[in-house]
């Protein structure tokens, strides 16, 4: 739905896109890193993609409150853009499957079951305490 | 950060702008004609989860395998796929059943489409190793070859 968007919140979308996305591979490189060191595990929990799909979907709660007094074009930057850039769904599906397949059926459900409830979870209390709370300091 | 890091940041962020381009593009393109519930980013979550999945796999040619799954992988399908989005339906005012729906075809959709990508990046890779024993690109990810 970009049909009535200014052309700089489109380009801004698409820069917050590419910075939501290098975000999500320090994310998911460093906490890779660290988790297979620790547990000398080629294969540790895709924690990385649990974070940012959980950070992406808080700051995308708090955004929808905020837009609505900062102005509407910021949804757009903030929850298409960074917000988009930073959670994927094509990993997280990738990693189930390939979990699933070397055996880790736990591991798999308890993956997708952590970033479907987190992720829920951290819209509703951007959504409901942090984003309307920012909202009132902004017009207040 | 060293040089070669710094390179793979340079590539992500270059796919992930592309990315974000592409699933604006489609949500513009699919999102409104069918129904209420978001259908662009169904679209663009089975399509990126099937892509990914043949990339993460994919006997790449190229002198630099972790440059060209850097850029088309995390960046391309990172960002053109979506999970927050599926999230915020929860809390954004859409009708509940139609945010539990969006969000079960991309999930549901995603894994299969997963599956099948993965599946066809094997079969390359296999048709890859069979004329000549080589040294195969070293996978990143460490996937099993029973995938």
């Amino acid at each position: 739905m970009t049909g009535g968007y200014a052309v700089w919140s489109l380009l801004a979308a698409v820069a917050a896109g590419s910075i939501g996305a290098v975000l999500r591979w320090t994310s998911v490189s460093w906490l890779h890193g660290v988790l297979s060191r620790r547990n000398s595990d080629p294969d540790p929990f895709p924690l990385g993609v649990l974070v940012a799909n959980t950070v992406a979907s808080l700051v995308a709660g708090v955004a929808v409150p905020v837009a609505s007094v900062v102005g509407p074009q910021w949804r757009l930057v903030i929850v298409a853009g960074l917000c988009g850039g930073l959670s994927t769904l094509s990993t997280l599906a990738v990693d189930t499957v390939a979990m699933w397949k070397r055996g880790q059926r736990v591991g798999a459900m308890t993956n997708l079951a952590a970033n479907l409830i987190l992720g829920v979870l951290a819209a509703v209390l951007g959504a409901h305490a942090f984003g309307p709370a920012l909202a009132a300091a902004w017009d207040g | 950060m060293n040089p070669s890091r710094r390179r793979l940041v340079g590539w992500v962020a270059l796919g992930g702008a592309l990315g974000t381009a592409a699933r604006l593009a489609v949500d513009a393109l699919v999102g409104a004609p069918v129904g209420t519930w978001d259908a662009g980013i169904a679209v663009a979550n089975v399509t990126g989860a099937f892509f990914l999945g043949v990339i993460a796999l994919y006997p790449f040619r190229h002198r630099h395998p972790h440059e060209v799954r850097a850029f088309a992988g995390t960046g391309v399908m990172g960002a053109y796929t979506t999970f927050s989005a599926l999230s915020l339906a929860a809390v954004d005012g859409s009708p509940r059943p139609e945010a539990v729906f969006g969000l079960t075809v991309s999930i549901a959709g995603g894994l299969v489409a997963a599956w099948l990508g993965l599946r066809l990046g094997l079969a390359a890779r296999h048709a890859a190793d069979e004329p000549h024993a080589g040294p195969d690109a070293e996978d990143p990810r460490h996937f099993e070859e029973e995938l």
